[in-house]
């Protein structure tokens, strides 16, 4: 199985792909101009295995939630390769991603995932790993970070840049069940690799006029 | 060589397949006023989540309509500037990406010069060097068009373009968005005679406009006859189209005559406009020269004029690095 994924939500930017079990990715942390490198990111990386698109079974791409702009990047270049080139085109939540994240860096088996959505609110998503997989246990949700609560008393570990920038809010609504805080890591690409693997063996149709930003946030106008 | 135009620079998801055999081979548009009608004005982050999902579907029914597949394309062109950031990136990320996907050339296209090349769409082209007046909801600019890619802006609006001074005077009028429309159909039943409008800039030198001030004195033309009936508001409608055309007809008139140049395109939204062409028409004839005009659909925003003036670039040489870039402001100048 091969596999390109790619991801620009957040002040992240990169690619990663999967080629029978070995990773290789490309990463950076800048804020703005993903667009002026993600492209060259996603040739190199193809260089470095030496394989074409044309030699990859599907794509994958950080849907949201995240900056709208960026979601947009990913979303449009997904589209983009998923039409020239037929493969199926998967999309993966950031927030899952970032729980990924947190069990491959840390083995959490319970995360908190959080990003920054300004305006004195979180994404957020609670998920649990079972078989090596994020598993979302409750509906992602773009809420201020002192409203959100979970369903149950078990331990969570808290783990994005929301954490960094709400975490004194985070933590007073949710004292009683944190136990560790990840509040520097950001999504990368290699993690939406394990949950597009999976997603690609229940969705049948993953046609690229899909593959759409998932926002959250959808009171964009004035009240 | 066949080319693929997108244009997302503002409220319309436009997309042409344009070819150098045998000119445009199909279009498609998608207009969003409907998601806009409501806030009264174009909406930033919802234009761009709307081309996000209109641009693939377009793109699909654009190649099916002209029987080719994505492999037949020889070149993607799209619209990177200027315009709304968030709108022109996803038509410049989409484009640049199924470029570098299909293995070939991507050009980024000026919108103003897309609307400048508009008339090279139809059967009788102008021949370079012209003068052109672009009137559009951003734009007002008389620019000397030397050749292809050099332009020489000779003068422009100091504050609101001529579209958006339509649209701006609309809404004072009470009408509907999009206003510049619907302006003009109004004005179509008022009374020329009863109110005189300024023509703003004309009284001195310079190629310069200001429609601004006209927007104020409709304001106060409509406060002095409160409450104004249906005819008063046509009649004012009537007023202002008359100032905003007579205008634009006296700077053009002039630049003309500055530059010697007796071609003249007129392209951008507002030259749909029944009047506006109509007063050039008879102005061009009293100055022994030719206009050249687009038909009302290659007027307003379009992929056509994308696909056109990116083969153009194509064939000169030019194209695009692996890169994604698109620009807000940008002056024809500066291509
Ligand atoms: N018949 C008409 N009479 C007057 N104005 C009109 C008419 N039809 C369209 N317009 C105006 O044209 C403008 C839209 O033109 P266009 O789509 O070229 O502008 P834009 O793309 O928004 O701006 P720009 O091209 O400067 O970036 C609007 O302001 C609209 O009101
Ligand atoms: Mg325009």
């Amino acid at each position: 199985m091969k596999l390109l994924a790619i991801d620009t939500a957040t002040e992240a930017c990169s690619a990663a792909l999967w080629i029978d079990r070995q990773i290789y990715q490309r990463f950076t942390e800048q804020p703005k101009g993903h667009g002026g490198l993600i492209l060259k990111m996603m040739e190199g990386l193809l260089n470095d295995a030496q394989i074409n698109l044309e030699n990859l079974d599907a794509l994958t791409f950080g849907r949201g939630p995240g900056a709208f702009t960026g979601v947009r990047i990913a979303t449009a270049i997904a589209q983009a390769i998923g039409f020239g080139t037929n493969l199926p085109v998967i999309p993966v939540s950031n927030l899952a991603a970032l729980a990924q994240c947190g069990y491959r860096k840390y083995g959490l088996l319970r995360a908190i995932a959080a990003l920054d959505a300004r305006m004195g609110e979180v994404y957020v998503g609670a998920y649990e790993i079972r078989n090596d997989l994020a598993n979302l246990v409750i509906a992602e949700q773009v809420v201020s970070p002192s409203k959100f609560t979970l369903p149950d008393n078990n331990i969570w570990n808290g783990i994005g840049r929301g954490w960094k920038t709400y975490r004194e809010q985070l933590e007073t609504s949710l004292s009683e069940v944190i136990f560790t805080v990840h509040p520097n890591d950001l999504c990368e690409a290699q993690d939406l690799l394990p949950l597009a693997l999976d997603a690609i063996k229940s969705i049948n149709v993953a046609s690229p006029k899909n593959a759409l930003p998932v926002y959250l946030r959808n009171q964009v106008t004035a009240r | 060589m066949r080319v693929l135009g997108i244009e997302t620079s503002c409220d319309e998801t436009g997309v042409a397949i344009y070819c150098s055999n045998r000119g445009l081979l199909a279009q498609a548009l998608h207009s969003q006023t409907n998601v806009h009608a409501q806030y009264g004005g174009v909406v930033p982050e919802l234009a761009s989540r709307d081309h996000i999902r209109k641009l693939l579907p377009l793109v699909q029914t654009t190649l099916k309509q002209a029987h080719l597949t994505r492999q037949e394309l020889d070149g993607i062109a799209y619209t990177s500037g200027p315009g709304l950031v968030g709108a022109l990136l996803v038509g410049a990320t989409f484009g640049r990406s199924l470029a570098w996907t299909l293995g070939i050339p991507a050009i980024a296209v000026h919108h103003m010069e897309g609307h400048l090349l508009a008339p090279m769409l139809e059967t009788v082209k102008p021949k370079f060097p012209f003068v052109a007046l672009l009137v559009s909801g951003g734009h007002t600019q008389l620019v000397a068009v030397e050749k292809l890619g050099l332009y020489h802006v000779l003068g422009e609006s100091l504050d609101d373009a001529a579209g958006e001074a339509f649209d701006k005077t609309a809404k004072i009028l009470g009408l509907p968005y999009p206003g510049g429309p619907e302006l003009a159909k109004l004005a179509l039943q008022g009374n020329p005679k009863r109110f005189q409008f300024p023509r703003p800039m004309t009284n001195r030198p310079g190629l310069d406009f200001s429609f601004s001030g006209l927007k104020t004195y409709t304001w106060q033309t409509l406060q002095a006859h409160e409450p104004a009936d249906a005819q008063t508001l046509a009649d004012i409608a009537c007023a202002f189209e008359d100032a905003v055309i007579d205008t634009l007809v006296i700077k053009c008139r002039r630049a003309m005559r500055s530059t010697g140049l007796k071609t003249v395109v007129l392209a951008g939204g507002v030259s749909a406009n029944q009047r506006l062409r109509m007063a050039m028409e008879s102005m061009i004839v009293q100055e022994q020269g030719e206009l050249f005009l687009p038909r009302p659909e290659f007027c307003t925003d379009n992929g056509a004029m994308i696909a056109y003036a990116g083969l153009m670039r194509l064939l000169a040489g030019q194209q695009e690095p692996l890169e994604i870039k698109v620009k807000g402001r940008w002056s024809l100048q500066d291509l």
